[in-house]
């Protein structure tokens, strides 16, 4: 385990590149507030033609002012780290994301931190900001609940990394058409994230062993399948969200967020 | 404002696009002709067009002529006045003085006043007395013609903040320029007018600008690290790089951001984005292409049996009279697995961010390691509902693959080559693959 990154010193390793530590008498609470003791420190792989980009987004998600927003404190060029990355300072994550949670979680609470999430991003939409990278590993536990955190590895037009065929499925395929992320498209990767948590079935059945060109023709080309038996009566919301005209899907993540805890499986 | 502009007869072809007006002799390559229409029309709208297209094509030619004897011209407003480059064997005549440039080093930017019209046409060519009744307007579009009479109008152009709809100097897209043919590396033989950084210009020059006046583009905007940017965030960020906190407290470590100041630096947010509109609304000073609408409004390619967007079915062998924003191209996937959107131009290389291009803000970086790649390797351009990829001259060359193809084929240096969906491009070592739902006929990639 590290002991430090840059003058945080860790206390705890959190795995998947993140540590739990001090913060230095240096830093600041968010508006100026009470300074946090602890806070969370996350190493990001970043190429030096993605700095400016990078430092950019994060000031950009920092300006808006949401409790569904993790907090953000600092970033800089992590000298002592495995690889020539960056280190990003958060608020303590207390429980994980909702890709990887610390507990197991019920489909009510994966339901409401996707409404939580959806709030997140609306207040970042209402600020002239569209995420784009929106999936559960950015949906943060933190001491008050789950909360919207910054993509960092998808700007300067760069729309996904793709690890597996998985990670197109929580994509708006207009974004591989080569569309800007928008309300729309953030909409959609909020509802299919909650789908990959909860769903009986992937959204695209046949998207098993592609080749990555291949996985993204087939998802520039095809419809995703929201399966009837999904639980909770969110089959009829989410299916909706990934109406193929953005004009019919939900026309805000907040109404978004009232309709995902208006259903059943939410109550 | 323009009153009117008069297309005046003879070879070659005339370009204008709201405000801003070009001419190519015939002899132009057919990259510089889409150059000057797409840039044209993308800044169209701009209180500075002129001066950004200027700016743009003297910074390439200060490195490199790619057609020296090609005899071109290009005007366009300057806030409250006029500017000007021409190229070759061009003249203006502004009512008061004739414009020319010199045989060396061939080109030359040159603010305008006309009294009462400017006429650019081909050096030595009669120039015509003006249209008495004024009744010869081009209002739009590409056309044949030996030059043009430009009449400005009574009003002429305002300094000072741009009207709603124009895009101001410091606020350009990347996008809105196209890259210059042939152009390439620094401009490092190019003297840049210091007030004529229009398109890169930045909250406080004095902390980013050389004490002197800057000789090149690349000077002018700062190199290394931190590139130029337009955006306020950047910026924001940029300005919070000090290494020492604040009175009292221990300095941060070198190169960081406290983003708390950096979000107070950014102060009251922008505008909410739109509601209850798809990715097909109106954007300020973006590429406009003619294209048929489905029932539900989305703007599809000509040819498409069926919308891309929504699968409604689309007219066919009508005329394609309606307009608007292009939407994204599709997009790039490189072996990595990482995947571009393509709604702006790009640069590939393994250190694109060092490229005027990119800095200046006309491409996105594409960077891409490994063996064989150039620093500023190859272009990566749109044009109407096409994509191309032009080469740079690179050492070890750019190849494409295109489907059904039994070979790898290379491209010539600086030849745009339009990209067939699924075709596979390869930069050195890299392989980037093109996919794009525009495909006329049957409307599936290959």
């Amino acid at each position: 385990m590290r002991s430090a990154v840059a003058d945080y010193e860790v206390v705890e390793d959190l795995g998947r590149g993140r540590y739990a530590a001090r913060a230095p008498a240096r830093l600041r609470g968010a508006g100026g507030g009470a300074a946090p003791s602890r806070v969370t420190v996350m190493e990001l792989s970043v190429g030096s033609d993605q700095w400016a980009e990078l430092t950019s987004a994060l000031s950009r998600f920092a300006v808006v002012d949401s409790p569904q927003l993790l907090r953000l404190y600092e970033v800089g060029p992590d000298m002592d780290g495995a690889g020539a990355g960056v280190y990003l300072v958060t608020e303590e994550i207390t429980g994980g994301t909702l890709a990887h949670a610390a507990r197991a979680m019920g489909l009510r609470e994966k339901i409401r931190a996707v409404a939580d999430a959806a709030r997140g991003a609306h207040a970042l939409h209402e600020s002239g900001t569209a995420h784009g990278a929106i999936d559960p590993s950015v949906i943060y536990m933190v001491g008050r609940g789950p909360v919207l955190g910054p993509g960092t590895g998808r700007h300067g037009g760069r729309v996904v990394v793709m690890r597996d065929w998985r990670d197109l499925s929580l994509l708006d395929p207009d974004l591989l058409r080569g569309q800007a992320p928008s309300r729309s498209s953030d909409i959609w990767a909020l509802a299919a994230s909650l789908y990959a948590l909860v769903g009986p079935a992937p959204l695209y059945p046949a998207m098993v062993d592609d080749q990555p060109v291949t996985a993204v023709q087939r998802v520039m080309f095809s419809h995703p399948e929201v399966s009837p038996s999904t639980p909770g009566g969110l089959a009829d919301v989410l299916g909706r969200c990934f109406d193929a005209d953005p004009a019919l899907r939900p026309q805000t993540a907040a109404e978004l967020a009232e309709e995902l805890l208006a259903c059943e499986g939410a109550r | 404002m323009i009153e009117r502009v008069e297309v005046l007869p003879g070879e070659g072809t005339v370009i204008r696009y709201g405000e801003v007006v070009a001419w190519a002799a015939p002899s132009a390559s057919p990259a510089l002709i889409s150059f000057l229409a797409q840039s044209a029309r993308n800044l169209a709208a701009s209180a500075r067009g002129g001066r950004q297209i200027a700016d743009h094509i003297a910074g390439v030619l200060g490195e490199r002529d790619p057609e020296p004897r090609v005899a071109f011209a290009v005007v366009g407003p300057d806030g409250g006045g006029w500017a000007s480059l021409m190229h070759g064997p061009v003249q203006a005549w502004d009512g008061n003085r004739w414009l020319a440039p010199t045989p060396v080093p061939g080109w030359l930017r040159e603010s305008l006043d006309p009294h009462p019209a400017v006429t650019v046409s081909y050096a030595g060519s009669h120039v015509p007395a003006l249209d008495p009744d004024g009744m010869w307007d081009f209002e739009g579009g590409v056309v044949r013609g030996g030059g043009f009479v430009l009449v400005p109008g009574s009003r002429g152009h305002r300094g000072g903040p741009a009207e709603p709809g124009q895009v101001e100097s410091g606020q350009v897209e990347p996008g809105l320029l196209e890259p210059f043919p042939g152009g390439h590396g620094q401009s490092a033989g190019a003297t840049v007018d210091p007030e004529a950084t229009g398109i890169l210009e930045v909250p406080d020059p004095t902390s980013v600008l050389p004490a002197s006046p800057p000789t090149s583009m690349l000077e002018a905007v700062g190199s290394g690290p931190q590139p130029v940017s337009p955006d306020p965030a950047a910026t924001a960020g940029e300005a919070l790089h000090e290494p020492s906190g604040a009175p009292g407290q221990p300095a941060r470590p070198p190169g960081s951001i406290d983003l708390a100041r950096s979000a107070e630096a950014l102060g009251a947010s922008s505008e909410p984005l739109p509601v209850g509109v798809g990715p097909d609304r109106p954007v300020a000073g973006a590429a406009v292409v003619a294209g048929a609408l489905c029932e539900r409004g989305h703007l599809n390619r000509p040819g498409m049996p069926a919308c891309v967007r929504c699968g409604s079915s689309l007219p066919q062998d009508v005329p394609y009279t309606v307009t608007g924003t292009r939407p994204g191209l599709g997009c790039l996937v490189v072996d990595d697995g990482s995947v571009w959107r393509l709604d702006c131009p790009y640069l590939v290389g393994s250190e694109p961010s060092g490229d005027p291009t990119v800095s200046g803000g006309m491409a996105r970086p594409l960077p891409l390691t490994g063996d064989g790649v150039a620093p500023s390797h190859a272009d990566i351009t749109l044009k109407d509902w096409d994509v191309q990829v032009i080469d740079r001259s690179s050492a070890n060359g750019t190849w494409v693959h295109e489907p059904g193809a039994a070979a790898w084929s290379r491209l010539a240096p600086y030849e745009a080559r339009t990209l067939r969906p699924g075709t596979h491009i390869a930069f050195g070592q890299r392989v980037v693959t093109f996919v794009t739902p525009w495909v006329p006929g049957d409307g599936r990639a290959h």
